[in-house]
């Protein structure tokens, strides 16, 4: 409620009444001022009280709407200080004794599958900038808070990196999409085979339906009435064509499949590091041509990731 | 083409692209350095231009002649983008350094452009300015996958350094992996519903629905089951779980409120009525009447809405596929359906067969092959093979028998106290009536603006029936108005003066020996406020502790009446508000002091107390007073068609047989308002007990039917 600027108080026990701001709500369907509890026996006695609990709907609609505020941290290691991993040139180092911090990236990503059901799953990608190594892991990157603190320690230099954060993101989506693919791949080809298989049904059923009213038709023609009858079969006819196409866009809607991909929050872990002497950049063809980037809140020209 | 770099200039250095040609849709340069086969691509000034986006970052979409798409990200403030595929455009089509790209707008608003190789000419690109340029993607990567704008938001974040405290972001963590981890076998919706008791066939039915048959079902559990409950646990369920959004509810007209009650107390679910929306394709969550929705007004815009969820109650009126109704709910394109009837055969079996083809067209094949497979010729409603006609049905419908629950339905008891009125009341009575006949038909003319009209006689009748005082304070109200200033006012003073003339209420004096032989909590329902005042000073002058309950209070009132009532308070008196959505059951006892005309209000009284969920036998007392409009009313409901001892829901299905367009409410003013005198209403009522008889039967007969058909009995 503090993200969105709603202030609240406790008004009884386990009560709490909310000022809704006017621009939230409509989200809150309308209430100026909500009354909520997370005490089901108290909702259940106050019919006019507001439930908050697993499975309740207001607390989906929270949710929904904590999804939609984009945030970002950094979080800075009380681990000693490590050598950093190799990066992909393999050669000798020298290492000095500075000590500085080593950004690394976390992307939490929430993926919702649709093809007629719908289910959602979280993974995260960890991004170390200096080998480049994406990890692709299921569930959302878990920090254990008594090993980082949100200050760096003083003196601490936090230190240059190479890296661009837009490319290292996608990246992070190249990577996720891939330990997707298999999944992604099964859930069409069972999406098709739906498909498939309702459509024949259905198809077998307006074909049978035609044929019969064909039929019909043939023996109408000796009757007298046979013009208007042989019209209104017709008419029944192109409706079951109108419906054939109608199914089959149906169908087709409800079985393909629709992946979406949000970024939940996105976190850098700042690792105490020794320092290695970085090599001088050298003017061949092979050479990374990624200057680092300054943020425009007028740092010095650093990555974009401090 | 390139220099030797040895002699290489600055701006030759530089990865800023020199543009060669340009126009108002596109560009050409020479392509140059490492940084295009990096996935970078640095644009100048002049390029910017073919680029106004106001977002710092922004995805755009580059489309290779070979209609590949290529997925980047522009940093605005920058000056680049970033591509992780240019490389692989630029092997593919075997792009040197010095070659001519050209990059030409195709859609602003999709954020997408041409990405062509000029073959090293320097050609001047151009794209009439104005034309329509058609967007045809056959990509070879994989375009069911899509990514939220808000990722960029969370990007641009991170570029700028704008870092939030960690306690926010991790909350937005935690609210995703709660509403992740909410996808548990258990069932969500069970955690927040309020005053019911769910069934194991209720959570079993959910189940199935959503586990085996992919949300589109038949629920046709008997009657006095529960339906309500299983579709609401259902749709929450889909709307917890994210797999619903819009969701439609059509019900007959007359039991919009009570669905609105009910998914507001029992599943915390607001829905709106098609009163309350301006706009249906706005409304995400709305409950209307069928015929509502297939209005003229109002028909084509809900089948242009894409519903999630569809629930049709009541759905055998859907039988007939000739009708509207039918062509219409066919017609409404929704994900999920569910048609709720406890009759899905009443009269024929292409009655289940039109039902099951709005569901699953083509289950039971054809009309024809399904006469011919599975109708008996002597009977429409029995079949043959019924067997395979129930295997088939498994798939699509869902049918519980009250035997088979194990539940225990308590019985309702009912005693009925048939009064002598006093003699004053007696003679107030006939006078009133008399004069109800006579005024009837005198509607307000010109040279009569004033005079009493027909709702307002019928309500008098109705005041009298309840209680004298109802009756004085109605009388009273209706002179100090002084809206009737002609002869109607001679004749009102006449009557308030009769009313007030009364001294004691026979069936208040009833009411108050019943009460002391009671040792128990009881509820005494009242239509009117004047008789609930009356009521309430009568039982606390007597010592008894009284909890009032009507549709005046606030509801946090409301909701105090009930718990003194269920605490500390032996009586509670209530006008038909009373207690809708609430648990009542543990009190055993109900009063009907009067009795509305309208038996689906009787209905839903007793539906306070008896219900799934009580556990005791119920005993209804009803009081009438003998010769009066009420009693002939009470013996109808009573002896015809034995109201109250029906499953709560039967009454509505026998109504239902009557085939009458009217209310059994207006056909009984119609009786008590025509009928010249006494003896000729006396025929009437019997006429319509008649009638109710018979729906009575045929819903026995149709009862039996299905028995046979579904259970093979």
């Amino acid at each position: 409620m503090d993200m969105v600027g709603i202030s609240r108080r406790e008004c009884e026990p386990g009560i709490w009444a909310a000022k809704i701001p006017e621009a939230e709500q409509a989200f809150f369907n309308g209430f100026e001022v909500l009354k909520f509890t997370f005490d089901r026996e108290q909702a259940e006695l106050h019919r006019d009280l507001e439930l908050i609990c697993e499975g309740s709907f207001l607390l989906r609609k929270i949710i929904e709407k904590l999804a939609e505020l984009p945030r970002v941290s950094r979080l800075f290691s009380l681990k000693a200080p490590a050598v950093p991993p190799q990066g992909s040139a393999h050669e000798l180092r020298v290492v000095s004794d500075n000590v500085y911090y080593r950004p690394r990236v976390v992307f939490n990503f929430k993926v919702q599958f649709e093809c007629d059901q719908r289910r959602e799953k979280l993974y995260s990608v960890l991004a170390d900038t200096a080998s480049d190594i994406l990890g692709v892991e299921d569930g959302l990157y878990n920090v254990d808070m008594s090993e980082f603190s949100e200050t760096p320690q003083e003196g601490m230099k936090i230190g240059e990196s190479n890296t661009d954060i837009l490319r290292l993101y996608l990246q992070a989506c190249q990577k996720l999409e891939e330990s997707l693919a298999s999944e992604v791949t099964e859930l069409r080809e069972w999406g098709d085979e739906q498909c498939s298989e309702n459509l024949k049904v259905f198809e077998a059923y307006l074909d049978e339906q035609k044929h019969e009213l064909l039929k019909k038709k043939e023996n109408v023609s000796f009757h007298l009435y046979f013009f208007q009858k042989e019209e209104e079969i017709d008419r029944l006819i192109d409706n079951l064509e109108e419906e054939r196409k109608r199914k089959l866009s149906e169908l087709r809607d409800k079985f393909s499949v629709r992946v979406k991909i949000g970024l939940v929050n996105s976190v850098v872990l700042y690792t105490p590091t020794v320092g290695v002497a970085s090599h001088k950049p050298r003017k061949t063809g092979d050479k990374k041509l990624m200057p680092a980037f300054a943020s425009t809140s007028g740092f010095e020209t650093r990555s974009a990731i401090q | 083409m390139m220099t030797n770099s040895l002699t290489r200039t600055r701006a030759e250095k530089s990865p800023l692209i020199k543009v060669e040609s340009r126009n108002e849709l596109s560009f050409t340069f020479q392509i140059k350095g490492k940084a295009f086969q990096q996935g970078y691509l640095f644009l100048n000034p002049q390029m910017k231009e073919l680029f106004p986006f106001n977002e710092d970052l922004c995805s755009v979409t580059f489309i290779d002649d070979d209609e590949v798409p290529h997925s980047a990200i522009y940093h605005k403030m920058r000056g680049y983008m970033v591509c992780l595929t240019f490389n692989e455009w630029w092997e593919k089509k075997k792009v040197c350094e010095g070659d001519t790209v050209s990059i030409e707008l195709i859609d602003l608003a999709a954020r997408t452009y041409r990405l062509k190789v000029l073959n090293g000419a320097m050609v001047k690109t151009t794209v009439p300015a104005g034309e329509n340029v058609e967007l045809r993607i056959a990509s070879v990567s994989d375009t069911s996958i899509s990514y939220n704008e808000h990722n960029l938001e969370v990007l641009r974040r991170m570029v700028k350094g704008e870092f939030s405290p960690f306690r926010e972001t991790s909350l937005i963590q935690l609210g995703e992996e709660l509403a992740a981890g909410i996808c548990s076998e258990e069932l969500l919706s069970l955690k927040t519903c309020f005053g019911v008791s769910t069934y194991f066939h209720q959570v079993q039915t959910a189940r199935m629905v959503m586990d085996k048959l992919n949300g589109r079902a038949l629920l046709a559990d008997e009657v006095g089951l529960g339906k309500t409950i299983e579709a609401g646990l259902i749709l929450k369920e889909y709307l917890l779980r994210g797999m619903a959004r819009k969701v439609l509810i059509l019900t007959p007209a007359s039991l919009i409120t009570q669905w609105q009650q009910e998914l507001k107390t029992k599943f915390d679910l607001s829905f709106k009525n098609h009163l309350e929306i301006n706009d249906w394709e706005d409304s995400d969550l709305v409950i209307a009447s069928l015929d509502t929705a297939k209005s003229q007004k109002n028909q084509s815009t809900v089948q242009k809405i894409k519903y999630d969820l569809l629930i049709v109650d009541e759905a055998h009126k859907l039988k007939n596929r000739k009708t509207k109704n039918w062509k219409f709910v066919n017609s409404i394109n929704t994900k999920y359906l569910l048609m709720l009837t406890a009759t899905p055969i009443q009269n024929d079996m292409i009655e289940l067969f039109n039902l099951i083809s709005i569901l699953k067209p083509g289950h039971l094949s054809t009309v024809q092959k399904f006469k011919d497979d599975f109708l008996a010729e002597r009977d429409k409603r029995l079949p043959k093979n019924s067997t395979k006609l129930r295997e088939m049905l498994a798939d699509i419908m869902i049918r519980h028998r009250r035997a088979d629950t194990l539940i225990k339905f308590p019985q309702r008891y009912v005693h009925t106290h048939a009064v002598d009125l006093n003699p004053d009341e007696a003679e107030l009575y006939r006078e009133l009536t008399d004069f109800i006949r006579k005024r009837y038909f005198t509607l307000p003319t010109h040279k009569n603006p004033r005079g009493i009209n027909r709702l307002t006689l019928i309500l008098l009748q109705k005041l009298m029936g309840s209680s004298t005082h109802a009756l004085a304070k109605a009388l009273d109200k209706m002179i100090a108005s002084n809206f009737y200033k002609d002869d109607f006012d001679h004749s009102l003073k006449r009557l308030l003066d009769m009313a007030r003339n009364v001294k004691h209420s026979k069936k208040g004096q009833v009411l108050m020996e019943i009460v002391r032989s009671l040792n128990e909590k009881v509820i005494i329902f009242t239509q009117f406020r004047g008789t609930q005042d009356y009521l309430v000073k009568m039982l606390e002058e007597d010592g008894y502790s009284v909890a009032v309950f009507n549709g005046q209070l606030s509801q946090v009132e409301k909701d105090r009446c009930i718990e003194d009532f269920r605490g500390s308070k032996q009586i509670l008196v209530s006008t038909e508000s009373g207690g809708e959505g609430r648990n009542l059951q543990f009190c055993k006892v109900l009063v009907n002091f009067d009795l509305p005309w309208n038996p689906m209000r009787i209905e839903q009284r007793i539906g306070r107390i008896h219900r799934l969920g009580q556990n005791e036998d119920v005993h209804i007392i009803n009081l009438s007073a003998r010769d009066t409009i009420e009693s002939y009313v009470l013996e109808l409901l009573d002896k015809k068609i034995n109201l109250f001892r029906l499953i709560i829901g039967e009454l509505e299905m026998i109504l239902g047989n009557m085939h009458s367009k009217r209310t059994l409410e207006q056909i009984i003013i119609d009786i008590v308002t025509m009928s010249p005198n006494q003896d000729a209403m006396k025929r009437k009522f019997k006429t319509l007990g008649n009638k109710l008889e018979k729906a009575l039967q045929t819903h026995n007969d149709i009862t039996q039917a299905q028995e046979e058909i579904f259970n093979g009995e």
